[in-house]
Protein backbone atom coordinates (compact mmCIF):
# COMPACT_ATOMS: atom_id res chain seq x y z
CA UNK A 1 0.00 0.00 0.00
CA UNK A 2 1.41 3.44 -0.98
CA UNK A 3 1.23 6.13 1.67
CA UNK A 4 -0.37 9.52 0.77
CA UNK A 5 3.01 11.30 1.37
CA UNK A 6 4.88 8.93 -0.96
CA UNK A 7 2.14 9.36 -3.50
CA UNK A 8 2.44 13.17 -3.33
CA UNK A 9 6.23 13.04 -3.72
CA UNK A 10 5.89 10.79 -6.76
CA UNK A 11 3.45 13.24 -8.26
CA UNK A 12 5.76 16.17 -7.56
CA UNK A 13 8.75 14.39 -9.12
CA UNK A 14 6.90 13.65 -12.32
CA UNK A 15 5.29 17.07 -12.72
CA UNK A 16 8.31 19.22 -11.80
CA UNK A 17 9.69 21.34 -14.68
CA UNK A 18 11.71 24.11 -13.03
CA UNK A 19 13.05 25.67 -9.84
CA UNK A 20 11.04 26.99 -6.93
CA UNK A 21 11.16 30.65 -5.98
CA UNK A 22 12.70 29.80 -2.58
CA UNK A 23 15.51 27.87 -4.25
CA UNK A 24 16.21 30.75 -6.59
CA UNK A 25 16.26 33.29 -3.76
CA UNK A 26 18.62 31.13 -1.67
CA UNK A 27 20.95 30.59 -4.65
CA UNK A 28 20.94 34.30 -5.53
CA UNK A 29 21.59 35.28 -1.90
CA UNK A 30 24.53 32.89 -1.63
CA UNK A 31 25.98 34.12 -4.92
CA UNK A 32 25.64 37.80 -4.01
CA UNK A 33 27.17 37.19 -0.56
CA UNK A 34 30.13 35.34 -2.05
CA UNK A 35 30.68 38.02 -4.68
CA UNK A 36 30.46 40.89 -2.18
CA UNK A 37 32.92 39.11 0.13
CA UNK A 38 35.33 38.61 -2.76
CA UNK A 39 35.09 42.25 -3.88
CA UNK A 40 35.52 43.58 -0.31
CA UNK A 41 38.49 41.29 0.24
CA UNK A 42 40.25 42.40 -2.93
CA UNK A 43 39.65 46.10 -2.12
CA UNK A 44 40.95 45.66 1.42
CA UNK A 45 44.03 43.80 0.21
CA UNK A 46 44.77 46.54 -2.32
CA UNK A 47 44.34 49.17 0.40
CA UNK A 48 46.69 47.26 2.70
CA UNK A 49 49.35 47.15 -0.02
CA UNK A 50 48.95 50.87 -0.64
CA UNK A 51 49.14 51.69 3.08
CA UNK A 52 52.32 49.65 3.54
CA UNK A 53 53.88 51.34 0.47
CA UNK A 54 52.98 54.79 1.84
CA UNK A 55 54.40 53.85 5.23
CA UNK A 56 57.70 52.74 3.67
CA UNK A 57 57.94 55.95 1.65
CA UNK A 58 57.20 58.04 4.75
CA UNK A 59 59.97 56.25 6.67
CA UNK A 60 62.37 56.88 3.77
CA UNK A 61 61.45 60.56 3.74
CA UNK A 62 61.98 60.92 7.50
CA UNK A 63 65.35 59.13 7.26
CA UNK A 64 66.50 61.34 4.37
CA UNK A 65 65.44 64.53 6.12
CA UNK A 66 66.92 63.44 9.44
CA UNK A 67 70.23 62.60 7.78
CA UNK A 68 70.41 66.05 6.22
CA UNK A 69 69.36 67.93 9.37
CA UNK A 70 71.61 66.12 11.85
CA UNK A 71 74.69 66.97 9.77
CA UNK A 72 74.05 70.74 10.01
CA UNK A 73 75.50 73.04 12.67
CA UNK A 74 73.18 74.58 15.30
CA UNK A 75 72.46 77.85 13.45
CA UNK A 76 71.89 76.18 10.10
CA UNK A 77 69.70 73.57 11.81
CA UNK A 78 67.39 76.21 13.32
CA UNK A 79 66.97 77.84 9.91
CA UNK A 80 66.44 74.47 8.21
CA UNK A 81 63.75 73.50 10.72
CA UNK A 82 61.76 76.64 9.98
CA UNK A 83 62.04 76.02 6.22
CA UNK A 84 61.22 72.31 6.39
CA UNK A 85 59.37 70.97 3.33
CA UNK A 86 58.57 67.50 2.02
CA UNK A 87 60.81 66.51 -0.92
CA UNK A 88 59.36 66.78 -4.43
CA UNK A 89 59.42 62.99 -4.86
CA UNK A 90 57.29 62.48 -1.77
CA UNK A 91 54.92 65.33 -2.66
CA UNK A 92 53.88 63.18 -5.62
CA UNK A 93 54.06 59.82 -3.87
CA UNK A 94 52.11 60.54 -0.67
CA UNK A 95 48.61 62.06 -0.50
CA UNK A 96 48.90 65.53 1.06
CA UNK A 97 52.06 64.91 3.14
CA UNK A 98 52.78 67.22 6.10
CA UNK A 99 56.22 67.38 7.70
CA UNK A 100 57.03 69.09 10.99
CA UNK A 101 60.22 69.24 12.97
CA UNK A 102 61.48 70.66 16.24
CA UNK A 103 64.68 70.73 18.25
CA UNK A 104 64.43 69.42 21.81
CA UNK A 105 67.07 70.14 24.46
CA UNK A 106 66.59 68.49 27.87
CA UNK A 107 68.25 66.03 30.25
CA UNK A 108 68.32 63.42 27.49
CA UNK A 109 70.43 65.64 25.25
CA UNK A 110 69.76 67.71 22.17
CA UNK A 111 67.77 66.04 19.44
CA UNK A 112 65.64 66.69 16.39
CA UNK A 113 62.13 65.28 16.34
CA UNK A 114 60.61 64.92 12.88
CA UNK A 115 57.00 63.97 12.28
CA UNK A 116 55.28 63.18 9.02
CA UNK A 117 51.60 62.63 8.39
CA UNK A 118 49.52 62.10 5.26
CA UNK A 119 45.87 61.65 4.33
CA UNK A 120 44.57 58.13 4.85
CA UNK A 121 41.47 56.33 6.12
CA UNK A 122 41.01 55.86 9.84
CA UNK A 123 42.95 57.53 12.62
CA UNK A 124 46.06 58.99 11.01
CA UNK A 125 48.78 58.97 13.66
CA UNK A 126 51.93 60.80 12.53
CA UNK A 127 55.13 58.87 12.03
CA UNK A 128 58.05 60.15 14.16
CA UNK A 129 61.81 59.83 13.94
CA UNK A 130 64.30 61.23 16.42
CA UNK A 131 67.91 62.08 15.61
CA UNK A 132 70.38 62.95 18.37
CA UNK A 133 72.70 65.91 17.83
CA UNK A 134 74.42 66.13 21.20
CA UNK A 135 74.49 63.64 24.09
CA UNK A 136 73.27 64.57 27.59
CA UNK A 137 75.68 66.80 29.53
CA UNK A 138 76.69 63.97 31.93
CA UNK A 139 77.41 61.54 29.11
CA UNK A 140 79.40 64.19 27.26
CA UNK A 141 81.63 64.72 30.33
CA UNK A 142 82.24 60.97 30.69
CA UNK A 143 83.21 60.58 27.03
CA UNK A 144 87.04 60.73 26.72
CA UNK B 1 3.40 9.92 -17.15
CA UNK B 2 6.79 8.37 -16.33
CA UNK B 3 10.03 10.26 -16.91
CA UNK B 4 12.83 7.68 -17.14
CA UNK B 5 15.67 9.87 -18.44
CA UNK B 6 16.74 13.14 -20.03
CA UNK B 7 15.97 14.31 -23.52
CA UNK B 8 18.74 15.34 -25.91
CA UNK B 9 17.73 19.01 -25.59
CA UNK B 10 18.07 18.80 -21.80
CA UNK B 11 21.48 17.15 -22.10
CA UNK B 12 22.72 19.77 -24.59
CA UNK B 13 21.45 22.58 -22.35
CA UNK B 14 23.09 21.14 -19.24
CA UNK B 15 26.41 20.52 -21.06
CA UNK B 16 26.38 24.09 -22.46
CA UNK B 17 25.73 25.66 -19.06
CA UNK B 18 28.36 23.43 -17.42
CA UNK B 19 30.92 24.35 -20.09
CA UNK B 20 30.30 28.07 -19.59
CA UNK B 21 30.61 27.71 -15.80
CA UNK B 22 33.80 25.66 -16.18
CA UNK B 23 35.38 28.25 -18.49
CA UNK B 24 34.44 31.05 -16.07
CA UNK B 25 35.80 29.13 -13.09
CA UNK B 26 39.06 28.36 -14.92
CA UNK B 27 39.41 32.06 -15.77
CA UNK B 28 38.91 33.05 -12.13
CA UNK B 29 41.45 30.48 -10.91
CA UNK B 30 43.98 31.55 -13.57
CA UNK B 31 43.51 35.19 -12.63
CA UNK B 32 43.89 34.43 -8.94
CA UNK B 33 47.13 32.58 -9.67
CA UNK B 34 48.45 35.52 -11.71
CA UNK B 35 47.56 37.96 -8.92
CA UNK B 36 49.34 35.71 -6.42
CA UNK B 37 52.47 35.62 -8.62
CA UNK B 38 52.37 39.41 -9.08
CA UNK B 39 52.11 39.96 -5.32
CA UNK B 40 54.97 37.57 -4.63
CA UNK B 41 57.10 39.46 -7.16
CA UNK B 42 56.11 42.75 -5.58
CA UNK B 43 57.14 41.46 -2.15
CA UNK B 44 60.49 40.31 -3.62
CA UNK B 45 61.07 43.75 -5.14
CA UNK B 46 60.15 45.47 -1.85
CA UNK B 47 62.67 43.30 0.02
CA UNK B 48 65.33 44.01 -2.61
CA UNK B 49 64.67 47.76 -2.35
CA UNK B 50 65.02 47.68 1.44
CA UNK B 51 68.35 45.87 1.06
CA UNK B 52 69.51 48.34 -1.61
CA UNK B 53 68.63 51.35 0.56
CA UNK B 54 70.50 49.87 3.50
CA UNK B 55 73.62 48.97 1.48
CA UNK B 56 73.76 52.30 -0.38
CA UNK B 57 73.45 54.26 2.85
CA UNK B 58 76.19 52.17 4.49
CA UNK B 59 78.53 52.62 1.49
CA UNK B 60 77.88 56.37 1.16
CA UNK B 61 78.47 56.96 4.89
CA UNK B 62 81.91 55.32 4.65
CA UNK B 63 82.82 56.86 1.30
CA UNK B 64 85.71 59.18 0.68
CA UNK B 65 84.41 60.26 -2.72
CA UNK B 66 81.60 59.46 -5.14
CA UNK B 67 81.18 59.96 -8.87
CA UNK B 68 78.52 59.22 -11.45
CA UNK B 69 79.08 58.30 -15.08
CA UNK B 70 76.28 58.26 -17.66
CA UNK B 71 75.65 55.78 -20.53
CA UNK B 72 75.62 53.39 -18.82
CA UNK B 73 74.61 54.90 -15.50
CA UNK B 74 77.21 53.87 -12.91
CA UNK B 75 77.69 55.15 -9.37
CA UNK B 76 81.27 54.72 -8.14
CA UNK B 77 82.09 54.99 -4.45
CA UNK B 78 85.72 55.11 -3.33
CA UNK B 79 86.73 54.34 0.25
CA UNK B 80 89.68 55.51 2.34
CA UNK B 81 91.56 52.23 1.80
CA UNK B 82 91.19 52.54 -2.02
CA UNK B 83 88.52 49.85 -2.19
CA UNK B 84 85.76 50.69 -4.66
CA UNK B 85 82.06 49.89 -4.88
CA UNK B 86 79.96 50.48 -7.98
CA UNK B 87 76.21 50.36 -8.54
CA UNK B 88 74.80 49.83 -12.03
CA UNK B 89 71.83 48.33 -13.84
CA UNK B 90 72.43 45.00 -15.58
CA UNK B 91 69.31 43.57 -17.21
CA UNK B 92 66.54 43.36 -14.63
CA UNK B 93 68.89 43.79 -11.70
CA UNK B 94 70.88 46.47 -9.94
CA UNK B 95 74.36 45.14 -9.28
CA UNK B 96 76.62 46.26 -6.46
CA UNK B 97 80.22 45.30 -7.19
CA UNK B 98 82.97 45.66 -4.63
CA UNK B 99 86.61 45.61 -5.67
CA UNK B 100 89.60 45.79 -3.35
CA UNK B 101 93.29 45.20 -4.04
CA UNK B 102 94.24 41.55 -3.53
CA UNK B 103 90.65 40.47 -2.87
CA UNK B 104 88.05 38.71 -4.96
CA UNK B 105 85.35 40.84 -6.55
CA UNK B 106 82.07 40.62 -4.61
CA UNK B 107 78.72 41.07 -6.29
CA UNK B 108 75.32 41.73 -4.77
CA UNK B 109 72.12 41.67 -6.83
CA UNK B 110 68.88 43.59 -6.26
CA UNK B 111 65.82 42.75 -8.33
CA UNK B 112 64.60 45.62 -10.53
CA UNK B 113 61.65 44.97 -12.88
CA UNK B 114 62.02 46.19 -16.48
CA UNK B 115 59.39 48.95 -16.07
CA UNK B 116 61.21 50.49 -13.10
CA UNK B 117 63.38 53.55 -13.81
CA UNK B 118 66.54 54.41 -11.92
CA UNK B 119 67.92 57.91 -11.30
CA UNK B 120 71.11 58.64 -9.39
CA UNK B 121 72.25 62.19 -8.65
CA UNK B 122 74.71 63.90 -6.35
CA UNK B 123 73.24 66.66 -4.19
CA UNK B 124 75.21 69.46 -2.57
CA UNK B 125 75.41 70.98 0.95
CA UNK B 126 75.86 68.56 2.49
CA UNK B 127 77.10 66.26 -0.29
CA UNK B 128 74.59 63.44 -0.68
CA UNK B 129 73.93 60.59 -3.09
CA UNK B 130 70.30 60.53 -4.18
CA UNK B 131 68.89 57.32 -5.59
CA UNK B 132 65.35 57.31 -6.91
CA UNK B 133 63.54 54.28 -8.28
CA UNK B 134 60.26 54.86 -10.08
CA UNK B 135 57.57 52.60 -11.47
CA UNK B 136 55.96 53.64 -14.73
CA UNK B 137 52.36 52.37 -14.65
CA UNK B 138 51.97 53.36 -18.34
CA UNK B 139 48.67 55.20 -17.85
CA UNK B 140 48.06 58.48 -19.66
CA UNK B 141 48.20 61.44 -17.26
CA UNK B 142 49.73 59.43 -14.42
CA UNK B 143 53.36 60.17 -13.61
CA UNK B 144 55.75 57.36 -12.70
CA UNK B 145 55.36 56.72 -8.98
CA UNK B 146 58.28 56.67 -6.58
CA UNK B 147 59.11 53.26 -5.17
CA UNK B 148 62.38 54.09 -3.43
CA UNK B 149 63.95 57.40 -2.52
CA UNK B 150 67.26 57.41 -0.68
CA UNK B 151 69.44 60.40 0.15
CA UNK B 152 72.64 59.29 1.84
CA UNK B 153 75.28 61.70 3.07
CA UNK B 154 78.74 61.07 1.65
CA UNK B 155 81.45 60.40 4.25
CA UNK B 156 79.18 60.91 7.25
CA UNK B 157 80.82 58.16 9.24
CA UNK B 158 84.33 59.32 8.27
CA UNK B 159 83.58 62.73 9.74
CA UNK B 160 82.07 61.28 12.93
CA UNK B 161 85.01 58.94 13.52
CA UNK B 162 87.66 61.42 12.45
CA UNK B 163 88.57 59.68 9.19
CA UNK B 164 88.64 56.13 10.52
CA UNK B 165 85.38 55.00 9.03
CA UNK B 166 87.01 52.39 6.82
CA UNK B 167 85.45 50.25 4.20
CA UNK B 168 82.66 47.83 5.12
Amino acid sequence: MISPFHNRCQKLRTTRHGLGMTELIVAATLLITALSLLVTLSFRTGKLWQDSRHYQLAVQELTNQQERLTSLDETALDTALTELVVSAAMQNALPNPRLTGKKISDDDGTRVLLEINWDRLGTAHPLSLVGWIAPPAEAAEETP
Amino acid sequence: MKNRGFTLVEMVAVISVSSVLLVLATGVVHRAMRIDTAWRERADVTRAMTRLAHDLRRDAHRAQSVEITQDPLVLRIVFADDAEVSYQVVGEKIVRERQAAGEQTEREYYKKPADYGLEITILASPERVELRLTHDVKLVGIEPRTVLHVEAQVGRLLRLTGGEGGEP
